[in-house]
């Protein structure tokens, strides 16, 4: 029985988030929750130990790994027990937590934490490692397994799920603890149009502040999922809320609480620039007095003001798709949603528009959820969700997202593609791919590995080139295929199923 | 350490009728503004009526001069024409919920935090003010056709008109609602808009028809507006009360004399049912 001191757990929690971002926590009276969802902070006034000790907050960690490395389960139920629960007992759980809703009484958490607590897979990798807390006592845990921790080093390997409680008699849920709640919360959303089924059963949170990214194809049901979480589409299955409100049960209140710049124009083309953002200003019902002021900023920001009594007919195209984001961020949503927020916009006024962001996100607290199949666009987000054929495939920061390639791709043009696909096979060992017009392969350093292609290829090469890994190379890694490369097999399955929701 | 978290800051959108209200008023302002904007189409949509009373109104007449018993046709039509300008203008109104679910803007307005009603609200408001405006044109050219200018009819003759418009206005929302292109739009709207002004009366007397037409002028609620509204015109007119009559006879239900108020209320009730039936239909997520 080695034991986990909690004092340093801020430590270990860290650790494990850098690890696997899947990490939710059920926080307590003393403890600091980063409102913009970062990482656990250090615990770094050690005197306030003794004082938070005192309050013996109730606390529940809980770290999750992905579904599809759910292996056995640890659990440190109360203080000094520790039971064995499978994965799919887990899940079960979970399920049933899930559907009671936050955790009511404190005897729950005394007779059975496991299920008085938490979610399962799907909640914890949706909170991601989102809302950590600083647990700030010295209460100690122990673990009879050597594998959670050694005790000094707390080392915890990325399939072990570890849920950590205290029991007290004061437990509340966690949200209304805190006023913090998953901004969105998506449990099993599916959307079948006829026979083809556009999303597929994905479940993920989006922690109050966030920047989260939907990455995926042309088709992969990204917009899909945006027009569900703002009510325009009904899901066909599943459940999910935004700013705690459900979208099929709450409509209205959901809207109330996100703003929208749609991928498709919704401007009134017969209406100028500035009645357009009026009109959005009364619908939203701006106060009169904040209108003036932030219709100039936003109008400023997207270089429009010149031409704010312009029809917008006269506008181009890449006016009106930035007169159509200054309108989604005239109001101050809780949850502002961006379905491919900058396409087609050139690169000053794209960077523009995302100063502009983070700059509201900073000073009004908005949780920004934005779709995109631009890999530049998606390292904005701290999170991301690869989304392929309805599914996410996969979910985490950026960073992290690229560190998990591992290799660096390397591309190149030869006069013969198949044979330099077999050379490279049989003379190098490496295995590669024709992506976009270009033998591609992925190895770790690749610039040290060019001069060796060079050497030992033996075909002419007439141009190569090594790039660090990018999103399109996680995508690429775990779905075997390049963006483009789906968007040019999935586009006609997008005609079929976007249409009937493009009313 | 204290906690960090903060995310009152941002402004949450109020709910309840002054939302509501709100929603109706903006979008009430939009179709106003397009209303200003759109100078050919409040002209063009006045040149229908505008036949219908001199062109064809004055033709008709020579056959006409001699069994309506001192009352020009013309002025027999006025209360008809009113009726079939905003027929069309209120209906068409309506339709430019279509365009605007084309163009994508309907979009905005759906997610706006407003009862998808308030929108529809406002919509038939907008198309009903523009149509009653519209048709003051046609009032103030009363005095041509002998229908005098008398304030106390004027205003009973705009207020119905409203209500009527109203009403159209539901029906055009209602099409709207069914409909996904502006094309089948347009064609549903000919097929509908014909009976509707052909069956009401407004353009000949109800009286001594066919059992069948009766029943179909009766059985279409443009029919009791026109009745009312000439009704109202023929309360101002000076003519022989018997040629009055018998150019205006009283709607009748299994021998039961529907009175002017039931005609209204039926107008209304039109109007709002199809209203409800409308806000249905578009509350309904895609």
């Amino acid at each position: 029985m080695l034991p986990l001191r909690f004092a340093r757990c801020d430590n270990f929690l860290q650790e494990v988030a850098q690890r696997r971002p899947l990490l939710l926590v059920e926080a307590a009276q003393d403890d600091v929750i980063d409102g913009h969802g970062h990482l656990l902070e250090p615990l770094d006034r050690p005197q306030s130990v003794g004082r938070q000790l005192e309050h013996v907050a109730p606390t529940v960690l809980f770290i999750a790994p992905p579904a599809h490395e759910a292996g056995p389960l640890e659990t440190i139920d109360e203080v000094n027990d520790i039971t064995r629960v499978d994965a799919d007992q887990r899940r079960h759980l979970a399920l049933r937590q899930r559907r009671r809703g936050a955790l009511d009484h404190a005897e729950n958490a005394k007779t059975a934490p496991s299920q008085a607590r938490i979610g399962g897979p799907g909640l914890g990798s949706h909170v991601g490692g989102e809302l950590l807390a600083d647990l700030g006592g010295e209460l100690e845990a122990e673990a009879d397994d050597a594998s959670i921790g050694d005790g000094s080093g707390l080392t915890i390997h990325a399939a072990e799920h570890i849920v950590v409680s205290i029991n007290d008699t004061s437990i509340q849920s966690f949200e209304h603890r805190n006023g913090v709640r998953p901004a969105i919360v998506v449990d099993g959303l599916v959307k079948r149009y006829g026979s083809l089924t556009a999303v597929d059963g994905i479940s993920f949170d989006v922690a109050p502040g966030e920047i989260f990214g939907f990455l995926g194809p042309n088709g992969a049901g990204k917009s899909t999922t945006i027009k569900m979480l703002c009510t325009l589409v009904d899901p066909t299955e599943g459940t999910a809320t935004v700013a705690g409100y459900d979208v099929q049960r709450n409509r209205l209140d959901v809207r109330r609480h996100i703003g929208l710049v749609f991928q498709d124009q919704t401007l009134d083309v017969y209406l100028t620039a500035e009645q357009n953002l009026r009109f959005h200003a009364e619908l939203y019902g701006m106060p009169k007095a904040a209108v003036e002021k932030r219709m100039r900023d936003v109008l400023e920001m997207v270089g429009l003001w010149e031409r704010r009594s312009s029809k917008v007919q006269t506008f181009s195209g890449g006016m009106r798709r930035r007169l159509e984001i200054a309108r989604g961020l005239m109001h101050s949503p809780r949850v502002l949603f961006l379905d491919e927020p900058t396409v087609g916009l050139d690169p000053q006024t794209r960077a523009s528009i995302w100063g502009y962001i983070e700059e509201l996100r900073r000073r009004e607290d908005i949780t920004i959820f934005l779709t995109t199949h631009y890999m530049d666009e998606a390292e904005n987000c701290e999170r991301i969700a690869i989304m392929d054929a309805g599914r996410i495939v996969v979910l985490d920061t950026p960073d992290r997202l690229k560190a998990s390639v591992g290799t660096d791709r390397v591309s190149i043009s030869t006069d013969d593609d198949q044979a330099a696909i077999e050379a490279l096979r049989e003379r190098l060992g490496v295995s590669a791919d024709m992506h976009d017009g270009q033998v591609t392969f992925g190895v770790p350093d690749g610039e040290h590995f060019v001069p060796r292609l060079f050497n030992e290829l033996g075909l002419p090469i007439k141009a190569v080139s090594v790039a660090r890994p990018s999103l399109d190379d996680v995508f690429m890694s775990i779905t075997g295929r390049t963006i483009r490369d789906a968007e040019a097999t999935s586009v006609d399955n997008l005609r079929v199923f976007a249409n009937p929701a493009r009313r | 350490m204290t906690t960090t978290t903060n995310v009152a800051s941002t402004r949450v959108v109020e709910r309840g009728l002054r939302q509501d209200w709100r929603g109706v008023k903006v979008v009430w302002q939009r179709e106003m503004i397009r209303f200003r904007q759109d100078r050919l189409r409040a002209v063009s949509a006045l040149l229908q009526p505008i036949f219908f009373l001199f062109v064809l109104g004055t033709g008709l007449s020579t056959l006409t001069d001699d069994s309506t018993g001192g009352v020009s046709l013309r002025t027999f039509m006025f209360p008809g024409v009113l009726a079939t300008s905003v027929l069309f203008t209120a209906v068409f109104s309506s339709a430019s919920i279509v365009w605007d679910r084309e163009f994508g803007f309907l979009r905005e307005m759906l997610v706006a935090p407003v009862r998808r009603g308030s929108i529809l609200v406002g919509k038939a408001l907008g198309g009903a003010t523009v149509a009653t405006t519209q048709s003051l044109v046609i009032i103030a050219l009363g005095p041509i056709v002998d229908v005098p200018y008398d304030l106390g009819m004027i205003v009973l003759l705009i207020l119905q008109l409203f209500l009527l418009s109203f009403a159209l206005c539901a029906v055009g929302l209602v099409i709207a609602a069914q409909v996904q292109q502006i094309q089948s739009m347009m064609g549903v709207m000919q097929m509908l808009l014909l009976p509707l002004s052909f069956l009401s009366g407004a353009l000949y007397p109800l009286t001594g028809l066919p059992g069948w037409l009766t029943t179909l002028t009766l059985l279409n609620p443009v029919t009791y507006s026109v009745h009312a509204m000439r009704t109202t015109v023929f309360n101002h007119l000076d003519a022989p009360q018997s040629s009055l009559d018998q150019l205006n006879p009283p709607l009748e239900w299994f021998g039961w004399t529907v009175p002017i108020s039931v005609q209204i209320g039926i107008v209304v009730a039109f109007g709002l049912g199809l209203l409800v039936f409308a806000i249905r239909r578009f509350d309904k997520a895609e």
